[in-house]
Order: structure tokens, then sequence, then C-alpha cells
């Protein structure tokens, strides 16, 4: 062989390669783009809520990797099915800190959709989800959550305990009576909501700075 | 300001004695009660109380020499003497930065003792009123200053040919921190050459001896612990964090392929390099004054680790420096360079903390706070070092004058810089009394978070449940005696619970069968990692008496990583109480004879 056909050869192999490996990256970063579908592994958790899925789900919730028709699909499966109690508590830690305002617009939505259609088991599992990632949400936040209108009622032992209400809009919404205690109800918004019995909040904040106080909520308004 | 008016400003110091260095030391002792960095403060507050109170060993859980180790707990003395003093917070302040505060004299006193005739006072001021000195010592709370008496010490017996002696004094300052032991190349270089190869090996020797005296005591039977933290810094997960004091943070944004173990090598190196480039001639007191100046700013600029406190390691030398060589330049760049490191620290923890244990929180020092990105602080503090030593080295390269109106102009900013900080503080200080003083302080909430542990554990899958190992050898210690194990508690800490069976030390337990509490702190580190824990289960009585190495088995496992943490809290609070119902010589008396106590067998094997 020649010099020339050499060097003719060796750059159309080169050329091959370069073209193939082109087009196969290309193709990667496509199918990194959204997608418009539910992601597969939020499929096969909705379908079975087990810990192998929710293992899946946590890795790529970690890397980014939730759009919202998955994130409604993973809701719905916690608000819908019966799943074991530990799934749901991982499932809320990695809601809360991957997707924290969607999660709660998708569980508001289940919610209120609940309520229409009285499905009471469904309402009592969104509301405890709902519990669960406030308790998870860090003193210095300040964004507001939207839970106006929610049947928030849940008796569980951890509700309303040293959390961080701040900004939190619970109007139109139903509680349990309960006494909560060190939570920050600063600006949280309590118009219309109902609690079907005492409701008390002790060494509780309503204002920054403020001191711990104790009140009842009385007809939609918290009195010493 | 004519040639003559100069000198008679240096002169008219002089003149006036030691009254200037009085009056700004009465400035600091007034201020030094009412401010301190919360964790750093409360942590030395804290080794005091368990050693008066809980009897630990003074060795356990500390983390410098001997030196700072004494002086904590001399200062805190009183306090063991009336545990009803515990939360008598300026007064514990005042007495635990006393001894910095004598050493920042002392270091003053050195300085202008060796600043040559005339012009002593203005050098001793320089460094009182330095930015780094006056917020460290007075502000902050370091120990910091007590390393710098003895390293200014060493470096200045080593200008006056006392090697010996110098070698003492910084084997003494290894002991409160080790960065004194920086300029020990440098000393026995200048041993070896103005004076001689024994003289050198007696150095040595000298520094050898009493740095292992005042360190030892510290580390002996704590080696693993030491060597594990190094390794952890040096090659293990902290090894790959640069503060953001540090310039490096700026090199490791633009050079990602620098590694920390280079950047260790060059706090190293820097000194050595410095001291044997005297080798080269019979280094007279500039050429040592320059290098350790060199030295200590190398060993701050390009320590990976570097905190804005750590800034005060380059003011003693700084000022020996321009003392000895009258270089006023130098001393201003040096009052700079302070200045930004105390911005740096406002920019990163913010200035309201320093009201926080006698306060609480909500007065923010208005005239104290970030006002420019600490990405460019660091910028001005790595140009600051770069002109500084460039500054140094400019009588080498082209003959410059002595000019005096550069020295009263470095006094003028530094003590400009000082004088505002210590304004800006008294006012936020008078505020937070009237504003703030009947709220709750922070004093005892950060007692409580310093003397909460928390361990993740090391997960084992056994069956259908888990096999949890809780090692926490190195930070239970304290609750091996007699007098602490009582004051401890132990609490599974969930991030959210979901109801499970454990099982502990061969007995089934349900954790919601035992006291639990909600937590309001967001998270806890753990292992260098963030864990948040919203709801806890008393294991006290189960886990009593506390081991070394706890293993639980939970059915079924958790889910959420890192989870259930094992909380050991130690009420310090509650020792001292019971403390003040016994006079002082008679706990010590009970401490020495421990059989008429309560044993608890087993607690540590």
């Amino acid at each position: 062989m020649t010099g020339g056909r050499a060097v003719v050869s060796i750059a159309l192999v080169w050329s091959v390669a370069l073209t193939a490996g082109c087009a196969r990256y290309t193709q990667r970063i496509d199918l990194a783009g959204p997608q418009p579908s539910l992601a597969p592994f939020a499929i096969a958790f909705e379908r079975n809520p087990s810990v192998v899925t929710l293992e899946a789900l946590h890795r790529h919730m970690r890397l980014g990797g939730v759009d919202r028709a998955s994130l409604d699909a993973i809701v719905g499966a916690i608000a819908n099915k019966d799943i074991e109690p530990r799934i749901v508590a991982a499932a809320a830690v990695d809601l809360a800190t991957y997707a924290w305002g969607d999660s709660f617009a998708t569980l508001r939505l289940d919610n209120l959709h609940a309520q229409r259609a009285r499905s009471l088991r469904t309402v009592a599992r969104t509301a405890d989800l709902a519990w669960s990632m406030l308790a998870l949400r860090a003193a210095y936040l300040i964004q507001p959550v939207d839970l106006s209108g929610m049947d928030l009622r849940d008796r569980s032992q951890f509700v309303g305990q040293s959390m961080n209400l701040r900004s939190v809009n619970f109007s139109g919404s139903r509680l349990s009576p309960a006494v909560w205690h060190d939570c920050n109800l600063t600006w949280a918004s309590f118009v219309r909501a109902r609690a079907g019995g005492a409701l008390t909040c002790d060494r509780c904040f309503w204002e920054p700075g403020g001191q711990p106080q104790r009140k009842t909520f009385v007809r939609g308004r918290w009195l010493s | 300001m004519d040639a003559g008016s100069r000198n008679r400003v240096e002169s008219a110091l002089d003149r006036c004695g030691w009254w200037p260095i009085a009056l700004v030391l009465a400035f600091d002792a007034a201020l030094l009660p009412w401010l301190a960095h919360p964790y750093d403060v409360t942590a030395f507050l804290t080794h005091a109380d368990r050693v008066f109170f809980a009897h630990v060993r003074p060795a356990i859980l500390w983390p410098y020499g001997g030196v700072a180790l004494a002086a904590v707990l001399l200062s805190q003395l009183p306090v063991a003497a009336f545990p009803q003093l515990w939360a008598a917070v300026p007064l514990r302040l005042a007495l635990l930065k006393l001894p910095m505060l004598v050493a920042d004299a002392g270091t003053a006193l050195i300085i202008r003792r060796y600043a040559g005739p005339g012009g002593g006072t203005l050098w001793a001021l320089r460094y009182l009123l330095d930015p780094a000195v006056f917020f460290v010592t007075v502000a902050h709370g370091q120990s910091d200053a007590l390393a710098g008496v003895f390293a200014v010490a060493g470096i200045a017996l080593t200008l006056s040919g006392r090697f010996e002696w110098a070698a003492v004094a910084l084997g003494i300052g290894t002991g409160a921190k080790l960065y004194p032991a920086a300029f020990v190349p440098l000393l026995l270089v200048v041993a070896y050459r103005n004076g001689s190869p024994k003289r050198a090996l007696a150095s040595a020797a000298y520094f050898a001896v009493m740095a292992a005296c005042t360190v030892v005591p510290v580390v002996a039977g704590r080696t693993a612990a030491f060597a594990g933290a190094f390794a952890n810094n040096s090659f293990g997960a902290e090894s790959h964090r640069v503060d953001s004091a540090s310039p490096w943070a700026l090199l490791n944004a633009i050079a990602p392929f620098l590694r920390p173990a280079l950047e260790d090598l060059a706090v190293v190196i820097v000194p050595v390099a410095l001291a044997l480039a005297e080798l080269r001639h019979r280094p007279q007191r500039v050429d040592i004054a320059r290098a350790a100046m060199v030295s200590a700013v190398a060993l701050v600029m390009l320590d990976p680790g570097a905190h804005p406190p750590f800034y005060l390691w380059i003011a003693g030398p700084l000022v020996l420096y321009c003392a000895v060589a009258r270089d006023g330049v130098v001393s201003a760049i040096g009052a700079l360079l302070s200045a930004t490191a105390v911005a740096m620290q406002f920019c990163q923890e913010g200035s309201e903390e320093y009201l926080l244990l006698n306060f609480g929180t909500g007065v923010v020092p208005g005239a104290l706070r970030c006002v420019v990105p600490n990405a460019g602080l660091l910028v001005a503090a790595a140009v600051l070092a770069l002109a500084l030593v460039v500054a140094a080295y400019r009588p080498l390269l082209l003959p410059v004058g002595s000019r005096s109106a550069a020295r009263v102009a470095a006094l003028v900013a530094a003590a400009g810089i000082s004088a505002y900080l210590g304004i800006a503080f008294a006012v936020a200080i008078v505020m937070a009394a009237f504003l703030n003083g009947s709220k709750a302080l922070g004093f005892e909430g950060e007692m409580r978070l310093l003397n909460t542990f928390a361990i993740d554990p090391a997960v084992r899958r056994i069956g259908d449940g888990c096999e949890l190992t809780y090692d926490a050898a190195d930070i239970i210690v304290y609750a091996g005696n007699d007098y602490a194990a009582p004051y401890a508690t132990a609490a599974l800490g969930y991030t959210l619970y979901s109801p499970e069976t454990i099982v502990v030390r061969d007995r089934s337990v349900d954790p919601e069968r035992l006291a639990e509490r909600f937590e309001n702190i967001d998270v806890r580190t753990v292992a260098q990692r963030d864990v948040r824990v919203t709801r806890e289960f008393d294991v006290s009585g189960p886990l009593r008496p506390f081991r070394f190495v706890e293993r639980i088995e939970e059915r079924p496992c958790s889910l959420i990583a890192g989870t259930p943490v094992l909380l050991y809290r130690f009420d310090i609070a509650g020792a001292a109480r019971d403390a003040a119902r016994q006079p002082f010589w008679e706990r010590f008396r009970q401490a020495r004879n421990s059989t008429e106590l309560r044993r608890v067998k087993g607690s540590v094997p």
C-alpha cells in the first residue's frame, strides 16, 4: 500500500468513526432532554410501590430527573394505594428534598379531587403526606405553601410538632383538634379554616422575632 | 506634614509612656465581656465545664495543645469554685478572653522593646490596634493570640541571638496552636549561620523538648483520633474542602487540577524555603524578621483550611518586621489585609452572631453588614498579601527611604478600622441590651447544641432487618465516668419515623412506647453530612451503661439514608447545678475517692 492510499484509508476510517460517534452522542443528548411521557421509574413505582421501585425513584430524583407528569404519578400512587409506611416516609423525604413546590401542588389537587369524590382514604393519605413534608420543612424557609381548601385532618402524633408553618396557606382547610407545639405560624393564613374541636398551639410564634405564646384557634382566628 | 512633625508624633507617643497602650487595653477590656463567637467560645467553656462538673479528664476531646488547655481551665477556675456563675455569660467571657488580652499586651511589649531607639510605642499601638488582633481577641474569643505571643517572642529572641530561648518560646507556643513551629526552620538556620552548628542542634533539642512537654500530655492516648483527623483532613472526605477564607478557593475555581495534598505541602515548603534562603549569608535582624513575616503570610494564605481569625497569625510577625525595618508601607498593607479578613468573617457568618450568647438573636450591627461578596474579599486578600511580600522585599531591589509619614498613616489606618469596629459593636451592644434583653439568651441553647453528639449508623442487613452499628468511641468517653454518666442521655433520632421494632441489647423495644420529643433544629451534621431529625425516642434506659460501640437491630430496615441517628446529650447545666450544692474542695476530694460513688459498671470498656 502506498503512503497516499494509507492516508486516505485512515482518513476514511476516522470520518466514519467520528460520524458514528457524533450521531450516538447527539442521540444521547436527545434522550437526556425533557420527556413528555411518564418516566419508566415513575411508571414502575406507580404500578408497584416497593422497596426496589423506590430505590430507582430515589436514584432518578437525586439526579434531578423528575418531570411533572412523573411527579403526579408518584404522588398519585401514594395517595391511592396502601403502601408500607417506611416507603411513604422515604418517598416523602425525596419529594420534599427534590420537588418541594410541585409535590405540594399535586398533593393539593389530589386531596381536592378526593374530597369531591368522597374518597376518605385518599384524603387521609394525602393529608398525612402533606404533614410529613411540612415536618421536613427547614426553619429558615419562607416561601409560601398553598394548602388552601385541603382536608388536612390527621390524628398522627407528629402533626404540628416543631414545624415551620410560616407563610403556609391553610385557608378553607379542615384541621384536626390537637395541641401543636413549638410551631412557627408567622404569616400563616387560616381564613375560613375549620378545626373540628379545640386546636391549641403552645410555645408558638405568630410574628417574626416575637415571643413564644399559647393561643387557641377559634373560628378562623388564633386567640390568646 | 513635614519630617520634623512626623518625628514629633513618634516621640510624642514615646513620651506618653504606657498610657496609650493602657488606654487601648482598657477599651478592649470594656468590650470583651459582651461579644463572642457563639460556637468557638462555647466549645471552650463547655470543655472547662465538663472537666469541672463532670470530672472528665482535661485532655479528652481537646483539639489543641496543653498551653491553650491550661489557659482555658485556669481562666474558668472561679466558675469551678462557684458553679452558680455558670450562666454569668459576661463574666465567663471576660475570664476566658483575659489570657488572650494579656498575650496581646505581651506581644505589644515585645514589639515595643525590639522596635529600636524611638517609635516603640507607635509599633506597640500598631499591633494592639491591628483590626485582626482587635477582632479575634475582643470580639471572636479564639486563643490565637496565645500562640501569637510565643511566636513573636521566638522570632524576637532569634533576632537578638538568644536562640535557645527562642526555641523554648516556640516550643511553648506550639502547645497553644501548632503554627509557631513553622518558624523553627528559620531559627535553626539563623542559629547555624549566626551562631554555630552546636547551637542550632541545641535549639532543635530545646524546641523538641518544650513542644513535647506541651503537646504530648494532650495527645497521649489519643494518637489514633489525632491521626484519623489528620488523615481525614489531608486525604479523606475533608481533604477536598477549601475554606472560604483561603485564596485556594479562587485558584481551585480556575485550576481544579490542584490537589489538596499539594496545597498542604505549600504551607510546609514556603517557610522551609525561606529559611534555607537565609543560608546564603549571615542574616541581619531585618532579614530574619522579613523571612518570619513572609512565612506567617504563606502559612495563612496557603492554608486551604484558613478561617478569617487565622489572619491574626500574620499580625505579630508583620508588626515586628515593620518595627525592626521601620517600614510603614508594609504596615499599612498589613492593616488592610487584617481588615479584609474581618470583613470576610462578617460576610461568611454575619456580625449578629457575636451578640448571640449575651443577648439572643435579633440585633444586627447595622454598620457591620457584609457589603462585598466573599469572592471579592478573597481577591482583595490575595492581592494585598502579594503586595505585602513585594513591598517587604522592595528595599533589596531599590533603595527606599524610611518614611515616618507612612508609619504614622499605617497606625492611623489600623486605629481607624479598629475604632470603627469597636464603636459599631458598642452601639449594637447598647441596642441589644435595651431592645433585646428580655429574650431567651443564646448561651444555654448553644451549650445544648455543643453537648449533643450525633452518630450515624453503619448498616448491615441481617435477615428481615438491619444491624445498626454506632461507633462513638471518640465522643462519649465523658459518659464513662461516675460523675458524667448520670447527666448523659441517649435518643434515636428519625428523619421521618415509620413503625418499626428495635432490639437493644437483646431486648425488643417498640420505639413508640418510649418517651419522645420533636426537634426544632433543622439539621444535625453527622459524619460531614446533614441529617434532618424531626422525631426522637429516648433510649437512655436501654442503653445504660453507655458503651463505645452500640449495636441496635431494627425491623424492618429504614429506607431513609443515615437514620436513625443515635444522639448522645450531656446536660452540662444540670451538672453545674448539682455541683453548686457542694463546696469546691469536697467535690474534688470525692473525685479522688471514687469508690464512695455509684459505679457505673461497664460504662465504657
